[in-house]
């Protein structure tokens, strides 16, 4: 190689060079993380039972479902797109699951329940890009189709599972000395979304098309296979929260995950601000659902009323997201979506 | 060179619903050349870049790689082949890293950060470029935006790479880093297509330099050959009189707008006075600060100074205030900028004034179409159907409809910005009339333009602006072609030294 001088573009120069105050780029970055842990501390004052053992595993117990669903949302709107159908998957995989176990045994109704759910994820990801439908209006469009048939299959009425099924309720509410097995499987499931998101090339691809998907097309990255792929992952996640939710209550309810919509897309959000990403990314999530169930588990134990919990998840959100989008300032706003 | 030649065009054509914009280029790079692409707007440069880069096809002609003909219908396919254009910003993922971005696309199964960025710094040291392979994409500069962006299509054996105005964003300094970029390029043996209006530049980095005019390659000029007296004898067309048309003066004492110390981040503070049925034209490099002008103006961006509207101090600090002092603008991205596309051009020319035609705040498809038709008429508009969606109509027409906006609500100043890029020649002199009754009627016109026809044409007094500063203001008797165009590279030779 030849001797040449490096070419040092000198940092004055620079247009990006970051000149916001060290406080509120501190804060940008760990601003929520810090609301949080201040939130925790206040309930551990004010309760002597919120700082125990037994009590975290309530929360993670607890947040099982809405973690799941979170962590597959996170995929879809990283990769620049929205799913609104992903309560109903949870929903529709849990029936399904609770359906075939009569008949297939539960080994082969989890396999079919997750199945069925990827092949949902997998319809909205060509609806999206293929045949060019917005994710909002596609996602609900798949949303409405499952709540008919869902409705179709139960005939409105919960599906039991047979106490008999022991494998399968083990799944839900089975424990390891303290521990449940819900929660050892959550932290897997956490790990592996961690991984693909992070390890592989897989979550790569999704954050780059997410991020500008014209420069994905021209590096030769098939743009509309990642968005498919987001899709599916999403798809999965929402299943196996289906099948835990049916072993956990022995039972498929009709309308059993449509309650964890909004606030799948509240963690997301809410997850994006932490660490000052910005983007939607796993732990974000993880601890953004983690922070709701907190706050509702606390809430709980000082007998505040649901709306009051209701009242405060909403500033959080709010305050979070809103702050976040003011240190991030960008010079002209002008997407509502 | 007695080799092949890299990339070889023959009798290019192209033409665009029966307007022939090529009119039969041949022109050739070589590897490891340095080949600058000069003429004036609408000589057919960018045209034939994106024929090249497969944007556009040619309607006759070929493109002949290594020999062998090349029959690309997308950019995909170019990029295929080896040829590749540096536009803005566009291919970067602002959110991943600067080695994420170099690589994106190669990676393996698993993500190894520290791998990638090890293999991102080899490539980095290899053409000697000092970027932080970890930093965000997003918080680079501008020049080192442009270089990542070289970088990327360097590692991906891109063969021929065309820089349209590269420097355009950049200072002096950034400037010659980037320079360095590029001859380490041209000594690796790849192509640079290199296209810039400022012959300083040229003159120093450029082997060849091939001048088009009017769709045709005039000249190929050698290294030593450049010089600015032969090019713009060269890039002028004298024989250009279809065009003609001329001011005869509606220019009245009064002064309408007056800016003083205006400035932003990238002008120097500017002295500015507009009279009343004057048309001011402002012109010199992209980039150099004529656009901030505009800007400033039109409230589009922090500035500092004190502008007067008749005589009144005005704040002007967002597009609502100057469309409520009287300024409207013209903007050169009349697609993005200016139009619905999916409203009808009645809709369109009614919006500024829809309190004008509601009655009770209601407004009627009645009125609108009234408007519409009017706007049709008086400015000749085609199709004459004001129900017919925007997205519809033909460039040329498009423009005379975002002129349309602004005639009802009687503004005083108008701002245009390269009224004729995009528009066909036979639209163009419509629009320098309805520009010239505009003046005629009193109100004034600042015209902010790189072809030098349209400034000589219409103007009465012309500015020319360079790296943020005004380097020279005369009225238009002052000018020839010559001169105007040598006051436009005078300013760049002198300002690079």
């Amino acid at each position: 190689m030849t001797s040449a001088p490096t070419i040092s573009p000198s940092r004055s120069e620079a247009a990006g060079v970051d000149k916001t105050h060290p406080v509120l780029r501190f804060l940008r970055v760990w601003g929520t993380i810090l609301v949080m842990i201040a939130v925790g501390i206040g309930f551990s004052f004010a309760s002597p039972y919120f700082l125990t053992v037994s009590n975290f595993n309530n929360i993670v117990f607890g947040m099982f479902t809405s973690a799941l669903l979170s962590m597959g949302l996170t995929y879809v709107v990283a990769a620049g797109s929205f799913d609104l159908s992903i309560g109903i998957i949870v929903t529709t995989a849990s029936i399904v699951c609770a359906m075939c176990i009569p008949v297939t045994g539960a080994p082969m109704a989890i396999v079919i329940a997750l199945l069925v759910s990827a092949a949902i994820g997998l319809v909205n990801g060509v609806l999206v890009t293929y045949l060019r439908i917005s994710g909002i209006v596609g996602t609900i469009g798949v949303m409405f189709l499952l709540e008919g048939l869902n409705q179709y299959l139960t005939g409105g009425y919960q599906i039991a599972v047979n106490y008999d099924e022991n494998f399968f309720r083990w799944l839900g509410q089975g424990k390891i000395g303290l521990i449940a097995i819900k929660s050892l499987f959550l932290v897997a499931f956490f790990a592996l979304a961690y991984v693909i998101a992070n390890k592989l090339r897989t979550g790569h691809y999704i954050t780059a098309v997410g991020d500008n998907p014209l420069a994905a097309y021209y590096s030769g990255i098939p743009v509309y296979r990642w968005v498919i792929v987001s899709f599916v992952l999403c798809g999965l996640y929402c299943g196996v929260a289906g099948v835990f939710l049916a072993s956990t209550s022995s039972s498929a309810q009709p309308t059993g995950g449509a309650g964890y919509l909004l606030e799948a897309f509240a963690a997301v959000f809410l997850g994006a601000t932490i660490l000052g990403k910005g983007k939607p990314h796993v732990l974000g999530t993880l601890l953004g659902v983690f922070f709701l169930y907190m706050v509702s588990n606390g809430m709980t134990q000082f007998g505040i009323d649901s709306s009051a919990r209701k009242l405060f998840n909403g500033f959080v959100l709010l305050i979070a997201v809103g702050a976040n989008a003011f240190l991030n300032r960008e010079e002209l706003h002008l997407k509502f979506i | 060179m007695a080799q092949t030649p890299f990339v070889e065009i023959r009798d290019l054509h192209k033409d665009f619903s029966g307007v022939e914009v090529l009119k039969g280029i041949d022109i050739s790079f070589d590897r490891g050349e340095i080949h600058a692409l000069l003429g004036e707007n609408g000589a057919g440069k960018s045209t034939l870049i994106k024929i090249l880069t497969a944007v556009y096809t040619a309607s006759k002609g070929d493109i002949l790689i290594d020999g062998v003909a090349f029959h690309g219908h997308s950019p995909k396919a170019a990029n295929a082949a080896g040829l590749g254009a540096v536009y803005q910003d566009a291919e970067l993922a602002w959110n991943m890293s600067v080695a994420e971005n170099l690589l994106l696309g190669e990676e393996g199964v698993w993500i190894n950060r520290r791998k990638l960025e090890v293999k991102a710094a080899e490539i980095l040291r290899r053409i000697s470029l000092n970027i932080d392979p970890a930093a965000r994409a997003g918080s680079l500069s501008a020049a080192e935006m442009q270089m990542l962006t070289l970088a990327t299509l360097f590692h991906r054996k891109f063969k021929l790479i065309i820089l349209d105005e590269p420097t355009a964003r950049l200072s002096g300094r950034e400037s010659e880093l980037l320079f360095d970029l590029i001859r380490r390029f041209k000594a690796e043996g790849l192509t640079i297509v290199y296209i810039s209006h400022r012959l300083s530049e040229v003159k120093r980095l450029c082997d060849r330099a091939t001048i088009l005019r009017d769709g045709k390659v005039v000249r190929t000029l050698l290294r030593g050959e450049i010089d600015e007296a032969l090019v713009t004898q060269l890039m002028v067309n004298r024989s250009a009189s279809d065009l003609e048309i001329s001011n005869p003066g509606h220019s009245k004492p009064q002064i309408v707008l007056q800016a003083k110390g205006l400035a932003t981040a990238k002008l120097a503070p500017t002295d500015l006075v507009l009279h009343e049925g004057e048309i001011l034209g402002i012109t010199g490099p992209v980039g150099g600060g004529m656009e901030q002008i505009e800007k400033a103006l039109t409230g589009l961006v922090d500035h500092q100074g004190e502008i007067f509207i008749n005589g009144k101090l005005t704040l002007i600090t967002t597009p609502a205030d100057a469309l409520a002092a009287g300024i409207a603008l013209i903007p050169e991205d009349r697609r993005k900028q200016a139009l619905f596309p999916n409203l009808s051009l009645a809709e369109n020319v009614s919006l500024p004034i829809l309190d004008k035609l509601a009655t009770f705040g209601y407004v009627t498809d009645r009125a609108t179409m009234a408007n519409g038709r009017e706007v049709v008429q008086k400015l000749s508009l085609h199709p004459a159907t004001p129900g017919t969606n925007m997205r519809y109509f033909s460039g040329g027409n498009q423009q005379k409809a975002v002129i349309g906006k602004w005639l009802k609500r009687r503004q005083k100043i108008y701002i245009f910005s390269e009224p004729t890029t995009g528009v066909d020649v036979g639209a163009i002199r419509q629009i320098y009339e309805i520009m010239l009754d505009i003046a005629k009627d009193g109100a004034s016109i600042i015209l902010i333009s790189t072809s030098f026809n349209e400034l000589l044409s219409l103007c009465e007094r012309i500015i020319v602006v360079h790296n943020g500063k005004v380097s020279v203001e005369a009225p238009r008797s002052a000018f020839t072609r010559d001169s105007l165009l040598a006051a436009t590279l005078a300013a760049d030779t002198h300002a690079a030294q």
